[in-house]
């Protein structure tokens, strides 16, 4: 095997196989599918309400199962393709972008169903060893899917959320590797960013200056963030529309680390667990302050274009985010719109 | 036939890099540049048919690109092909993405990134374009500000994808058999559509001849899109069949396949008989100007179809202009009406 060029092709080759299998898989099947491609000591980490599961019978069961029952016809849409070694440790992974589609059945996670078309955004990490998949990663935008469902939990929201689209170039499919150089670059370009940034936050700013995101970024940037929040397209824009609500209404703002970070091409990409940690103020997503130190579980996708970042795919936890301040969007709004004392 | 296309092509690419880069006032010069002296223009209602690039920068691309700043042209499918008349075609299909910060049509700004959705076909000859036909879906730009002029959809719109498999950007020529084998397909599931319209019954037989079981049917935003052919028969094909009756199609242009790829513009003329768009029925035939269909065929069937349907154009010969409505209703700084610009 060629070393260099085909790297990651056996653990790529792993994860769409797998893919394949459980997109072909009826719901019955899901753990048979799983034992033949995870490991038996598999973790799963994932969005709330899943959290950390350490059995795949769990994850088959509280995870995939309901999913594909609810959302029949499941196809996976995928994006973003791509795989490396992570820049924390030696463990290689890859990581599929892209929306789950299906046709909305049932109800999921306590949401009505539409019995349309409804797409629910995914990032998803593998780790791969010995042709096995031992760890993943999976983040959802739930409240996404509840609002594209007619049942948003949250007030408006600054930017514009919609179905995102993957890369301008449609070129974020890297099934086979490409020269690791190019990973370097983007990484490289994405650490001086998280840098920046870092700086600020150890320095207590609440602020920003457009200066410090025109080093990395392109001034025609895309930023599509957590429905929520939402996308915003352009510097000045995006720092209306979502950095500077961030940055102003959340205080001790603490990095607390990654799982995984690896780039290929020109694409990179993370998760940490929790990434950060902040203190509420009030005012981001329209919620008022709350004064607990809360965990924030954020997923980053990066697209670098020449030498500056162009695109942009957030995934934040916000219910878990808003779980930990004492408010469950997924129940309370079970209980509004599908509530017991309706029959259906 | 002619098995190159890369001339045509690289012509409609430059003319979108200038136009993308240019200023809304600049757009004129562009255009001039890449059309012919006897240049057209057609676009929906109520745009409808404009001559000369004066005419179709001033009502199209000047206000457009004022309005979406930063307006960016977020292309899924990019062919070339000669068309069944001789003509050869390049057609874009995809989304213009832009800050919505100045009014378009008097529907309310957001100042968030905003989409229109657009076919664009261009008829190239003799290096210069002398055709355009392009087609935006006006209802869902106005959904996405937040004023939807119609009842409940039976589908689902959305911002939608391209193909599953982000090959539509067709910058290379596709090898020409593969153009040969697509399109035959579809001609095959057209024809016998067509040979349907005496009727209002489609078996699903029919369909599964020609269409794969997970099909995904990309409609207007009214209708909206459908997956698998079951729910694509209940959520779209059986309104319109059964819902609208004294079905005509009008000519088909700019049909042709590169790849994967097939699409054509056509028209048709319905008369409704209640209950398609949530709407009662006409009593007279309205013209579905703008029909429009991109097809994606995988596995020897047709995968995924995007398609544009004018109902604007549709609504207004039944006596409604839903902009005129609308904006009246939802943004009532011209309550008398008197300065309508379109």
């Amino acid at each position: 095997m060629n070393r260099v060029m085909g790297k990651y092709k056996e653990i790529k080759l792993v994860v769409r196989n797998y893919f394949e299998a459980l997109e072909k898989t009826s719901p019955e099947n899901v753990v048979e599918v799983m034992n033949e491609y995870m490991s038996d000591d598999y973790t799963f980490r994932g969005s709330y309400p899943f959290r950390h599961l350490k059995e795949i019978e769990a994850v088959a069961e509280q995870v995939w199962i309901p999913l594909k029952r609810s959302l029949t016809n499941l196809q996976r849409r995928q994006d973003i393709f791509i795989a490396g070694t992570n820049e924390l440790g030696s463990d290689t992974w890859v990581m599929s972008m892209g929306h789950f589609m299906g046709l909305f059945d049932a109800p999921w996670l306590g949401i009505r169903p539409t019995g349309k078309m409804i797409n629910l955004r995914y990032a998803e990490f593998h780790c791969v060893d010995n042709g096995k998949i031992v760890q993943t990663g999976l983040f959802l935008d739930i409240i996404g899917m509840m609002e594209q469902a007619g049942t948003n939990p949250l007030p408006p929201s600054t930017g514009v959320y919609y179905t995102y689209p993957g890369p301008r170039d449609h070129d974020g499919l890297l099934f086979e590797d490409v020269p690791e150089e190019e990973g370097v670059k983007t990484l490289n370009l994405v650490n001086e960013m998280i840098d920046d940034l870092s700086e600020l936050n150890d320095l207590g700013s609440m602020t920003c200056p457009p200066e410090i995101l025109e080093r990395t970024w392109s001034k025609n940037m895309i930023w599509y963030g957590p429905s929520g929040v939402g996308a915003s397209y352009t510097i000045p824009r995006y720092q209306i529309q979502h950095q500077l609500p961030f940055r102003e209404n959340l205080d001790n703002k603490k990095f607390v680390g990654h799982i995984c970070r690896f780039a290929e091409g020109n694409f990179a990409c993370f998760f940490g667990w929790p990434n950060l940690s902040n203190t509420h103020l009030g005012g981001w997503l329209g919620m008022p302050g709350s004064g607990v130190s809360t965990e924030m579980q954020v997923v980053d996708v990066y697209n670098r274009k020449g030498d500056e970042l162009s695109e942009n795919w957030v995934i934040i936890d916000i219910p878990y985010w808003l779980k930990q301040q004492g408010l469950d969007v997924l129940g309370r709004t079970e209980d509004i719109f599908q509530p017991d004392y309706i029959k259906r | 036939m002619k098995n190159t296309y890369q001339e045509i092509k690289k012509i409609v690419r430059d003319y979108f890099e200038e136009m993308e880069k240019c200023t809304p006032e600049e757009s004129v010069v562009v255009l001039k540049k890449y059309t012919s002296d006897n240049y057209t223009w057609e676009g929906p209602y109520p745009f409808l048919n404009q001559a000369g690039a004066d005419d179709a920068a001033d009502i199209f691309w000047k206000p457009l690109k004022e309005s979406m700043a930063k307006m960016q042209r977020r292309q899924d499918v990019f062919m070339a092909g000669t068309s069944v008349d001789g003509k050869e075609w390049v057609m874009s299909l995809g989304w213009f993405m832009g800050l919505y910060d100045k009014e378009f049509m008097h529907i309310p700004i957001t100042c968030k990134m905003h989409h229109l959705q657009y076919a664009e076909f261009s008829c190239v000859e003799n290096g210069k374009i002398t055709h355009t036909a392009m087609f935006v879906d006006l209802i869902g730009f106005m959904v996405e500000a937040g004023v939807n002029p119609l009842p409940p959809e039976t589908g689902h719109y959305f911002r939608y994808p391209g193909p599953r498999d982000h090959n539509g950007l067709m910058f290379e020529d596709a090898p020409y058999e593969k153009a040969v084998d697509s399109f035959k397909v579809v001609d095959d599931m057209i024809n016998g559509l067509i040979s349907l319209n005496v009727g209002n019954e489609t078996p699903r037989d029919m369909l599964k001849k020609s269409w794969n079981d997970d099909m995904i049917w990309y409609g207007p935003c009214g209708i909206g899109a459908s997956y698998t052919i079951p729910r694509y028969q209940m959520q779209h094909q059986m309104p319109f069949r059964k819902q609208l009756k004294d079905k005509t199609v009008g000519t088909i242009h700019a049909y042709f396949a590169e790849g994967d790829f097939v699409c054509f513009y056509s028209s048709m003329t319905v008369t409704s008989t209640g209950g398609w768009l949530g709407l009662p029925a006409s009593g007279k035939p309205g013209n579905l100007r703008g029909d429009i269909d991109i097809y994606y065929v995988k596995n020897g069937k047709i995968s995924e179809n995007w398609c544009f349907i004018d109902l604007p154009n549709y609504l207004h010969d039944l006596g409604v202009d839903i902009f005129e409505r609308t904006t009246r209703i939802c943004n009532p700084k011209d309550p008398d009406g008197e300065n309508k610009t379109w």
